[in-house]
């Protein structure tokens, strides 16, 4: 039989993940799009290097700052006596970091495709930034936002690399699906690895397909499906 | 009263523009480009003229010197879009009710004079898609008087309207005019439209203000 604990664990990272580019994701794509600074570009490239670089080479580069002697690490280490590394947080912050781009882009996407005008509109009947941002930018944007959340999901679920760098792999502590599948393979017990498989497919599979569904339902009986 | 006085540097040429306004309703008339939607959006605060100052009342709106900017949100202005800017994800009834601060038996009985005004009764419930260029006006006007602001911008109102609509709509825009006795600026290169609509009547090209073209006087399309 299989254990279902790095199940358990990888599902809980995905949508501790999940939580967080929600967040940081979206707010850096609404101000990417509202505000013009001079450092904007290359800021952009360093949200999209997640995307294209090597997932060790992510996972490397968080060692380096949140490692025992890293400057992130050293600071929450001394003065807070927390430590990430080989933690499941440093699994969160490893498929956090590695889903941020795919957050980024589709909700920045989203964001664009809203029209200036509708937003000057709500701002000239009264309303704030931030109701102008709940009640017109993101019912707009939704079904852009939607996507990235399901992507940003299932890239989470699966990250191997940048995890292994900074959480290891310690069964029942911070061994995810995916680790558990390698581990699995390499000891040569592929029914455990299959069934890994299987269950990892089918959650990321579900997801992609509600996505699927969702989006087609939304542009068949949405009254605004003019835009789309 | 609205009080402008400004300066703002354009891709083409420099707006350079001074008028006040009363409770009656000026057109700002000029051919495309001519800095029209510029000057609607420097009044409602969506854009920040480079200087001068534009006042109503006693209130400053914008002062360069005082390097004061009251946001849109303060200025309780309403704005009428060239296309409208309805909220496509919202239904007329929550249009119209975006702009109201709270719900009591005042916006209530505001919402129904609004409704009955401009003959919108039967759409309130419709989403917005399936509004006519017609009712899509009727719907911005109601959405925008309903915030009750202290004067009306509109940006070229009838364009995208037919000859006969354009005709009714004119004539219930001048009767909520009376109705509000607000200030309305209103933007057209329609020189019937400009006749029409105007109390007074600000000529523009190239971003400054000019005399009146010469057709001016010798159309009788009042």
């Amino acid at each position: 039989m299989i254990e279902w604990q790095p199940v358990f664990l990888s599902i809980k990272v995905a949508v501790m993940s999940l939580l967080i580019v929600s967040v940081i994701g979206t707010g850096s794509a609404y101000a990417m799009r509202r505000w013009d600074f001079p450092a904007k570009a290359g800021l952009e490239a360093i949200f999209t290097l997640p995307l294209v670089l090597p997932p060790v080479v992510t996972g490397f580069l968080l060692l380096l700052l949140v490692g025992k002697h890293g400057p992130i690490g050293h600071v929450l280490g001394e003065w807070f006596q927390i430590q990430i590394v080989f933690t499941p947080y440093a699994a969160i912050l490893a498929g956090a970091v590695v889903a941020f781009p795919l957050m980024y882009q589709s909700a920045k996407a989203a964001f664009c495709g809203v029209d200036y005008q509708l937003e000057d509109a709500a701002r000239t009947l009264g309303a704030g930034e931030w109701r102008v941002f709940w009640t017109v930018t993101l019912p707009l944007a939704w079904p852009g936002f939607v996507a990235g959340l399901v992507l940003s999901f299932a890239r989470a679920l699966g990250e191997f690399g940048a995890t292994i760098m900074v959480a290891g792999n310690i069964p029942g502590k911070t061994q995810t699906l995916p680790l558990a599948i390698y581990f699995a393979a390499e000891s040569n017990d592929l029914t455990k690895a299959g069934l890994y498989v299987l269950i990892i497919s089918v959650i990321t599979f579900l997801s992609v397909y509600w996505l699927n569904v969702w989006t087609k339902r939304k542009i068949k009986t949405s009254d605004y499906r003019r835009m789309f | 009263m609205l009080t402008v006085n400004i300066t703002k540097g354009l891709a083409d040429f420099t707006l350079r523009l001074k008028f006040s306004v009363e409770n009656n309703i000026l057109v700002l008339f000029g051919p495309s480009g001519c800095g029209k939607t510029t000057t609607l959006r420097c009044i409602a605060g969506l854009m920040n003229p480079d200087e001068g100052t534009i006042t109503f009342g006693q209130k400053v709106f914008f002062s360069q010197t005082d390097r004061t900017s009251v946001p849109p949100k303060d200025r309780k202005i309403g704005y009428m879009f060239q296309d409208y800017a309805l909220f496509p994800h919202l239904n007329v009834e929550s249009n119209i009710w975006y702009g109201a601060t709270k719900k009591c038996s005042n916006s209530n009985r505001n919402f129904e004079n609004l409704v009955d005004l401009l003959k919108i009764g039967r759409l309130i419930k419709r989403p917005i898609h399936q509004l006519s260029g017609g009712e899509k006006q009727r719907v911005a006007l109601a959405r925008a008087l309903m915030a009750e602001p202290n004067l009306l911008l509109l940006d070229e109102p009838f364009s995208a309207l037919d000859m006969e609509t354009r005709l009714e709509l004119r004539g219930e825009l001048k009767r909520i005019q009376a109705v509000s006795s607000i200030p309305f600026v209103l933007v057209t290169h329609d020189i019937q439209e400009a006749r029409a609509m105007a109390d007074k009547v600000l000529f523009l090209n190239q971003g400054q203000e000019v005399a009146p073209p010469v057709y001016w006087n010798e159309c009788q399309c009042k």
